[in-house]
C-alpha cells in the first residue's frame, strides 16, 4: 500500500483511539503496529490533545502529518475494536478501502441505547447508597437523583461541551436535589445521597490512564491527565459545596 | 451477600455506561466485585487498615484485570476502570467538601489528606501490577 494511505489509516486508528479514552501508549503501539505490519518504519509522538506522526518507507521517502483531537469521551468497546484491527493488520493486512471501511465502521458505531444508559445510571446511584451504608429511602431517592442528572448531563454534553462547567453543574445538581429530596422525605442521610449520585461523574479514568501513561514513560500526558483529573474533582467539589452551602436551613434539619 | 451483589451491580453498570462490549460486561461487574469483597474483608479484621485495604483491593483487581486481558484478548482498562468504581473514597470526599464549607480547615485537611492519600493509592495499585505484567510480557518477547 502506498506510503500517504498507510499513513491515513495509522492517524485514523490513532484519532479513534485517543478520542475515546485509550492510554498514550496503546495509541503510539497501535500505530506503529499498523505501519509496520505494511512493512514501514514510524515515529508517533502522542498528546492528549493531539497526534503527530511520521511514516517512513524503505527507500527512505517520508511524509508527516498532524491531527488535532478534541472531543475526548470514553468508549471502551470502540478501543477493544480498534486494539483487534491493528493486531489484524500485522498478521494479514487489507486493502486500503476494506480497513477504511473497517475504521469508519467502528467510528459510528454507537453506545448502548438511551434508555439501558438511563437506567443504568439510576441503578448505579441506587446501589452505591446501600455501599455506603445508606437505607431504601436513600435508595430510592438517589435512583430519581441519578437519572435527572444523567438527562441533565447528556443534555449539556449534546448542546454546548464546555468540560468543567458541565462537571460543577452535575456537582451543584447532585447537592441540590439532595438537600431539597430532605423536604420531601425524610429519615434519609444526605451525605451518601449526594456522593452515591455524583460518583458516576468522578474521574477514575483519568486518574488510572494518567498513571499508566507515567508509568510507560509518557510524562507529558501522564501529568496532563492527572491535572485533568484534579480539575474535574474541584469543579465537582465545588459544585456540591456550593449547593452544601447555600442550604443552611435544608441542612440544619438533615442532621 | 448484599454488599456482593451492589458490589457486582455497582462495575457492572459503569462499564455499561462506559460502553463496554457485552460480551464482557459480565467480567467487568466480577472484577468490582472482586475488589470490594477483599476491601470490606480486610477492613473488617483489621480495623483501621483502610489505606492498607484500599491499595490491596486496588491491587486484586489491577491482578484479575490483566489475567483476564490476556483471556479475552481486550485491553486491560475494560476491567480495571470499572473495577476500581467500588473502592472510591466518597465518604471522605464529601466530609472534606462539607468541612471546608463549615470552616473547620482541621477537619477537611484530616479528612482531605484521606482523599489524596487512597486516591493515590489505587493509582499506585494499578500501576505496580501493570509495570510487574509489563515487564514479563516483554521479558517473555525477548526471549
Amino acid at each position: 500500500m502506498e506510503l500517504k494511505a498507510v499513513m491515513r489509516i495509522a492517524m485514523d486508528a490513532g484519532e479513534i483511539l485517543l478520542s475515546n479514552g485509550a492510554e498514550t501508549y496503546r495509541v503510539e503501539e497501535s500505530i506503529i503496529k499498523i505501519c509496520n505490519g505494511f512493512g514501514y518504519s514510524c515515529d508517533a509522538f502522542v498528546f492528549p490533545t493531539g497526534i503527530f506522526l511520521t511514516v517512513r518507507s524503505p527507500d527512505d521517502e517520508s511524509e508527516s502529518s498532524v491531527r488535532r483531537v478534541k472531543t475526548r469521551t470514553l468508549n471502551l468497546s470502540k478501543i477493544d475494536r480498534i486494539n483487534t484491527f491493528s493486531r489484524n493488520m500485522v498478521t494479514n493486512p487489507s486493502s486500503f478501502e476494506e480497513a477504511t471501511k473497517e475504521l469508519e465502521g467502528i467510528r459510528t458505531s454507537d453506545y448502548y441505547p438511551a434508555w439501558i444508559r438511563l437506567l443504568c445510571s439510576a441503578v448505579v446511584a441506587f446501589a452505591y447508597a446501600f455501599l455506603f451504608g445508606g437505607n431504601l429511602n436513600d435508595g430510592i431517592v438517589c435512583l430519581v437523583i441519578g437519572a435527572v442528572v444523567f438527562l441533565l448531563n447528556s443534555q449539556m454534553v449534546k448542546s454546548a461541551y464546555l468540560p468543567f462547567l458541565t462537571f460543577f453543574i452535575v456537582g451543584f445538581a447532585c447537592g441540590f436535589l439532595s438537600l431539597l429530596s430532605q423536604l420531601v422525605i425524610t429519615d434519609t442521610h444526605v451525605y451518601i445521597i449526594i456522593i452515591a449520585s455524583v460518583i458516576l461523574y468522578l474521574p477514575g479514568v483519568s486518574l488510572t490512564n494518567g498513571v499508566r501513561d507515567l508509568l510507560a514513560g509518557d510524562l507529558v500526558s501522564g501529568l496532563t491527565r492527572l491535572g485533568e483529573a484534579v480539575l474535574v474533582v474541584l469543579a465537582i467539589g465545588m459544585g456540591a459545596g456550593l449547593a452544601i452551602s447555600i442550604s443552611p436551613t435544608i441542612r440544619a434539619s438533615a442532621h | 451477600m448484599k454488599h456482593i451483589i451492589i458490589a457486582f451491580i455497582g462495575s457492572l453498570c459503569p462499564a455499561v455506561l462506559i460502553n463496554v462490549d457485552r460480551r464482557n460486561l459480565i467480567w467487568a461487574g466480577f472484577s468490582g466485585l472482586l475488589g470490594r469483597l477483599l476491601y470490606d474483608h480486610l477492613v473488617a479484621i483489621y480495623p483501621g487498615s483502610a489505606l492498607v485495604s484500599v491499595f490491596l483491593g486496588t491491587a486484586v483487581v489491577a491482578v484479575y484485570s490483566e489475567v483476564m486481558a490476556r483471556v479475552r484478548k481486550t485491553p486491560a482498562t475494560i476491567f480495571s476502570i470499572p473495577g476500581i468504581f467500588p473502592l472510591v473514597p466518597g465518604v471522605d470526599a464529601y466530609h472534606t467538601i462539607q468541612s471546608i464549607t463549615e470552616q473547620d480547615y482541621v477537619e477537611a485537611a484530616v479528612f482531605g489528606i484521606n482523599v489524596v492519600a487512597k486516591a493515590s493509592l489505587i493509582a499506585l495499585g494499578v500501576l505496580v501490577v501493570s509495570a510487574v505484567f509489563r515487564k514479563i510480557m516483554l521479558n517473555k518477547k525477548q526471549r
